[in-house]
């Protein structure tokens, strides 16, 4: 396990006064505890997407400021115009009450800005030093990759990191490589400092790390922004929160003075408001099996983990979830249970035909359509090689378009035109696309893997209410989702994967959300490492 | 054989001639290393070469100047480097076609406007120290080499020394990995990629020129005879390494050289097959690397992968 | 923008294009004192105007057009074929092997039996990379070009070594054919059943493209391997079977040449047929019908020019200009927007 602290007590103060001390040296600016207003942004996209719409947003010296708002509600592009990564349409920035204007990333950074992208900015083929060095004012046309190193060694030790600089960061693990972007901000003496859904990848125990790290960046004075869709993670560690949907501010308010459930009506207008944690269960599964993994061992290939030795069953009309940070293995188990994966170990025991098995991917553009083809060869992407749907070798078109048309119908796919080229369709429509042509025929098995990620509340409720349908017509369904709110919603049983093995069962009907949470960092109820652990209610 | 075979001669015949003859190729497989590591190809290496051939001729014939002439013949490969860099990293246009419609073009170019200059003699490029009638020892493998050949050595040297120990270099392989990544972090891809397809070129228009100036002393149409081509192989074969390619030139350079002395000595080993083994070899080691690195990485500079091929792994 | 605008801006471009590719034209035409006009006027004489032109210009249009469907039907699964030029080679070694060296075969058999084995050779060079992108994700380009060293290599070998012709005093290739061994022929023309197999082939690819389910999958892989995976496709047997499909054009087309235009096997059989038919294959946009009279019109282009040497005095390198600047002008045209962003 890595026992990577942000900070030791010891090295605390030490830190902070050279931090400090480097920081001077560096700095541009005239004084240490900066402020940025960013006032009257707006953005628009090709394609008439606005972004941001008039938003005001102001961090104050030394506090922690989240952005929140359900996805595409404008927070990462506002902060990505901090960044100077995008120029407004209007409005601007000003920093500590002057004017600013950045012209790129490298304006943005001059000036103490920093941000720490969804998707990292590492080269995965090259060392964790060749990394920090691109770019760098220090380093000169030449340097010795020796002598770098040892510098930063220095700098990291100083300020409380323990990277392994040679190692090339296609081997490091997510957190560690945020680590390292978190690390190279501060060497270029950010003041201010990004970070966009970092939560995300971190299980919750070192979301907490993080969060202490953060706190302990804005006591000398510096501005943290957080972006992020967790209400729970910005009430935790946030000292303002301000709310974005649709492109416009509909909040800004210290955290203390917000509850959980009215940032939720902020971030989603009270109509949609989500129905939070009453279950949309109301069905029994039965005791017909539809699925059996026994012993399922599968070698790692997207996730350092893999799978050791799985084992638990699916039974008909049962929605079962998988929880567990991203990365732990999840991927390869669907793979195996999709029939995709190689040199895999174990029993896996499908009691139904594959023409009855329905996958709904997590990557729907890049998966589960095919961009450059219509809607209508979209939704055919499973008949095409059905003998009901051709004349011997030859396609039956006819038929096929019927059938698509029904479909766009019965899932109110907009805009409703078979010819149109499915990329062009809003996320929700290209979820409800794959969900026509997978759940369409009946089938006995569904597996989902994050299924609603990125949609509007509305979509969401739709997808949900169908995995639901499903269940009650006898389909088993698999549900594997980083959202525990989810999960806890949809599922009668959730198991728990960390790094690659079963790290708990849980009925979700019981209170089990913090032993689930537990899990999900590998520890048990006593908060210690422990072996995988079954509760039921 | 009735005489007792000595080895000696041959061995410091055949190195000093397999480091002659291999220098335009490696100048050519040197430049095409960089220009992959920043993730572009440049299929144009053989029209590029001939066009550097040409114009050093030319110029030689000219004005009589060495200097002239090999600048010249830099120039001019680099006018059409850049139309490449222009077409691939500005407009977007597919690398494969544009190298090839570039080897295409340089072919007629060089052989339309070389037409006066076929079979005029001049005074190449010289060895640097006269080996005269005395020196036959190894020595005399480096010492009767003319300025080219030891500009060849300082390039892959050089090229290696850039590639992994400046800023440059690193960007330079940062874009040809990741040029996302590059970009985020405030590094020109589009201008890397340029310059690096611009160096490729020049090198390979110098490689052109000490074929013409110095190896054979006149210009010939289509005297690359395929070189070019065997340069782009020799790049993969050598792993995108400047040193490799290098040493991977003067291997084929010694297979040339070998060839008529085989064929004097009535030796049993054909040359051509021999010629093969590297390809044969480049092939297996892309695919053994490749199945090693899947999931982990590429056996290829990722971006040139990514250009090159439509799947994601 | 609106359509109409797009389309006039489209008219412009492609104008400023044609005219550039003019001007230089003319500019080298008139550096070796030839005058612009009639010279190009000849050019297509030449190329289309006669019979003897037009007969020429069917009889490059084979394997040219052989070798675009060899690039062309690879790229219909996403793959890059440039091995065109060994994979013809390699059609050639097998169909001279049989003629030389199989006296068991009976005289009427000969030819099948070439045919044979050259589809055989050709299918094997090109299921080389495809199966190791198919099976394992190696590049495709990166090994076809090495293929295509490998095969020139081995003609340089069996010519100059094994199948030398010994009569014929030192020159590198192979002894001539027998006239059992040599595909029939239009007249005295080098025309040959080649460019029927590639005419009818192309109509009937594209035909079968569009219509059947085989067709319908290429399309997917094409345009997203992940999602094609994701369906269970075939996806490493498609690959595979593409490249090999279409490898087989091309060594039809070494086949042809070896059989009917030289009369044995040497090395040069093929002044680069294998690149030029991957450029044309790109110019037709990869369109099996529309590379009909792409490479008609190239076909003709070369023999004009050919021509043109005896007739104007032109250096034969003109028509090597004249074609890289039709190709590098088609370039221009075809990338006409900027790279997005970096």
């Amino acid at each position: 396990m890595n026992r990577e602290l942000p900070y030791s007590p010891a090295q605390r103060s030490a830190g902070t006064s050279r931090a400090q001390r480097s920081r001077a040296k560096g700095s541009n600016l005239t004084t240490n505890a900066p402020t940025v207003q960013l006032y009257g942004i707006a953005k628009r996209f090709p394609g008439g997407v606005v972004a941001n719409d008039g938003v005001d947003c102001e961090g104050r010296s030394g506090e922690i400021h989240a952005i929140l708002g359900e996805n595409g509600a404008g927070k990462t592009t506002l902060m990505r115009i901090l960044a100077g990564l995008y120029s407004p349409d209007s409005g601007g920035i000003r920093l500590d009450g002057r004017v600013v204007s950045f012209r790129s990333p490298k304006d943005a950074a001059r000036a103490g800005v920093g941000m720490v992208h969804q998707q990292f900015s590492l080269v995965p083929a090259l060392t964790v030093a060749e990394n920090l060095a691109l770019g760098a004012p220090e380093v000169g046309f030449v340097f010795s990759p020796a002598a770098w190193s040892r510098w930063l060694e220095e700098r990291a030790l100083g300020l409380g990191f323990d990277l392994r600089l040679d190692a090339p960061v296609w081997t490091l693990s997510m957190g560690e490589r945020q680590r390292v972007e978190i690390f190279r901000l501060l060497l270029r003496h950010a003041r201010i400092l990004i970070l966009d859904e970092p939560t995300s990848i971190l299980a919750p125990q070192e979301a907490e790390k993080l969060f202490a790290h953060l706190r302990e960046f804005t006591q000398a004075g510096h501005v943290v922004f957080l972006v992020t869709h967790k209400i729970q993670h910005a009430l935790a560690v946030a000292d303002r929160v301000t709310v974005l949907r649709r492109g416009r501010v509909v909040a800004a308010r210290a955290s203390s003075e917000l509850s959980r459930g009215e940032l939720a009506d902020l971030m989603v207008g009270r109509a949609d408001r989500r129905p939070g944690s009453r279950s949309l269960r109301r069905h029994e599964p039965s005791s017909r099996i539809v699925l059996e993994v026994r012993e399922l061992s599968v070698p790692p290939t997207t996730s350092p983990f893999g799978i050791r030795s799985m084992s638990f069953q699916l039974r008909a009309g049962e929605i079962l979830g998988v929880a567990g940070i991203s990365g732990h293995g999840q991927d390869e188990l669907i793979k195996a249970v999709a029939g995709a994966a190689q040199g895999w170990n174990g029993a896996i025991h499908h009691l139904l035909p594959a023409v009855r098995r329905a996958h709904i991917p997590e990557e729907r553009l890049d998966v589960g359509l095919v961009e450059g083809l219509s809607l209508a060869d979209n939704l055919s992407l499973r008949n095409f090689r059905r003998a009901t749907f051709r004349r011997g070798p030859f396609l039956d078109r006819e038929r096929l378009a019927a059938t698509a048309r029904e479909r766009i119908d019965r899932f109110s796919i907009a805009p409703a035109d078979p010819s149109a080229r499915v990329e062009t369709l809003s996320g929700g429509n290209l979820q409800k696309t794959v969900l026509a042509r997978e759940l369409d025929g009946e089938p006995g098995l569904v597996i989902a893997q994050a299924p609603t990620a990125g949609l509007d509340f509305a979509t969401v409720d739709f997808v949900h209410r169908e995995l639901v349908r499903q269940a009650e017509g006898g389909a088993g369904v698999l549900v594997v989702s980083e959202d525990l709110d989810e999960l806890l919603t949809l599922c009668h049983r959730i198991l728990v994967i960390y790094e690659g093995r079963l790290a708990g069962v849980f009925e979700a009907a019981g209170e089990h959300r913090t032993s689930i949470g537990l899990a999900m960092s590998g520890l048990d109820a006593t908060g210690a490492f422990s072996a995988p652990v079954t509760k039921a209610s | 054989m009735s005489e007792t075979f000595l080895w000696e001669p041959f061995l410091i015949a055949v190195l000093a001639g397999a480091i002659r003859s291999g220098t335009p190729v490696a100048f050519a497989a040197i430049g095409e290393t960089i220009a992959e590591r920043a993730g572009v190809i440049n299929l144009g290496l053989e029209g590029i070469m001939l066009v550097g051939a040409m114009t050093a001729v030319a110029l030689k014939v000219e004005t009589g100047s060495s200097l002239l002439a090999v600048a010249g013949a830099m120039l001019a490969a680099s006018l059409m480097a850049l139309a490449h860099a222009y077409f691939v990293v500005v407009r977007g246009a597919n690398q494969i076609v544009s190298g090839l419609a570039l080897t295409i073009l340089g072919g007629g170019l060089s052989g339309f406007l070389g037409r006066p200059y076929v079979g005029v003699r001049f005074d190449g490029l010289g060895p640097l120290r006269d080996a005269g009638g005395g020196s036959h020892g190894w020595g005399s493998i480096l010492s009767g080499q003319d300025a080219l050949v030891f500009a060849a050595m300082v390039a892959a040297a050089g090229s290696w020394a850039v590639l992994r120990r400046t800023r440059l270099g690193l960007a330079v392989r940062a874009v040809g990995e990741d040029p996302e990544a590059a970009y985020a972090q405030g590094i020109s891809v589009r201008r890397t990629r340029i310059a690096a397809v611009l160096v490729g070129g020049s090198l390979a228009g110098l490689g052109g020129a000490h074929l013409s100036l110095a190896y054979t002393q006149l210009w010939a149409e289509k005297m690359t005879a395929g070189q070019g081509w065997i340069a782009v192989g020799l790049v993969i074969v050598s792993r995108w390494s400047p040193p490799w390619a290098l040493i991977s030139a003067y291997a084929f350079g010694a297979l040339t050289v070998l060839h008529p002395q085989l064929q004097a000595s009535g030796a049993t080993v054909s040359p051509y097959l021999l010629a093969m083994t590297p390809y044969l070899g480049a092939i297996v080691a892309l695919t053994v690397t490749t199945i090693l690195l899947v999931g982990r990485g590429h056996a290829i500079p990722a971006a040139l992968a990514k250009d090159l091929q439509l799947d994601q792994r | 923008m609106g359509m109409r605008l797009i389309a006039v801006r489209s008219t412009a471009v492609a104008l400023v294009g044609g005219g550039a590719l003019f001007l230089v034209v003319a500019v080298l035409l008139r550096s070796v004192d030839r005058e612009v006009l009639p010279t190009l006027a000849a050019l297509f004489r030449n190329g289309f105007g006669d019979r003897l032109g037009l007969t020429e210009t069917l009889v490059r249009m084979t394997p040219l057009l052989l070798c675009a469907m060899a690039a062309a039907l690879p790229a219909k699964a996403g793959l890059f074929n440039i091995g065109g030029e060994g994979q013809l080679y390699a059609g050639a070694m097998a169909a001279s092997g049989v003629a030389l060296y199989a006296p068991f075969v009976p005289g009427v058999l000969v030819l099948p039996a070439m045919t044979l084995a050259a589809g055989l050779a050709g299918a094997a060079w090109g299921a080389i990379p495809g199966w190791l992108r198919g099976r394992w994700g190696v590049n495709e380009v990166l090994i076809g070009l090495m293929l295509n060293y490998v095969a020139i290599f081995l003609v340089q070998h069996l010519v100059h070594g094994p199948w030398k012709d010994p009569g014929a005093l030192g020159w590198p290739y192979t002894a001539r054919f027998a006239p059992d061994a040599v595909l029939p022929t239009v007249g005295t023309t080098n025309l040959h059943p080649g460019l029927l197999v590639g005419v009818a082939g192309c109509v009937l690819l594209w035909a079968l493209l569009r219509s059947t389910a085989w067709g319908f999958s290429l399309r997917i892989i094409e345009r997203s391997p992940r999602t094609a995976r994701y369906l269970k496709l075939p996806l490493a047997g498609h690959l595979m079977a593409s490249l090999a499909a279409g490898a087989v054009f091309a060594a039809l087309a070494g086949f042809g040449e070896a059989s009917v235009v030289q009369g044995r096997l040497r090395p040069g059989l093929s002044p680069g047929y294998g690149y030029a038919g991957f450029l044309i294959a790109w110019l037709a946009g990869n369109h099996f019908l529309w590379m009909l009279p792409v490479a008609f019109l190239v076909a003709g282009l070369y023999s004009g020019a050919d021509a043109l040497q005896i007739t104007a005095g032109l250096p034969s390198a003109t028509v090597d200009v004249f074609m890289g600047l039709v190709f590098i002008t088609a370039l221009w045209l075809r990338a006409s927007r900027v790279r997005a962003g970096e």
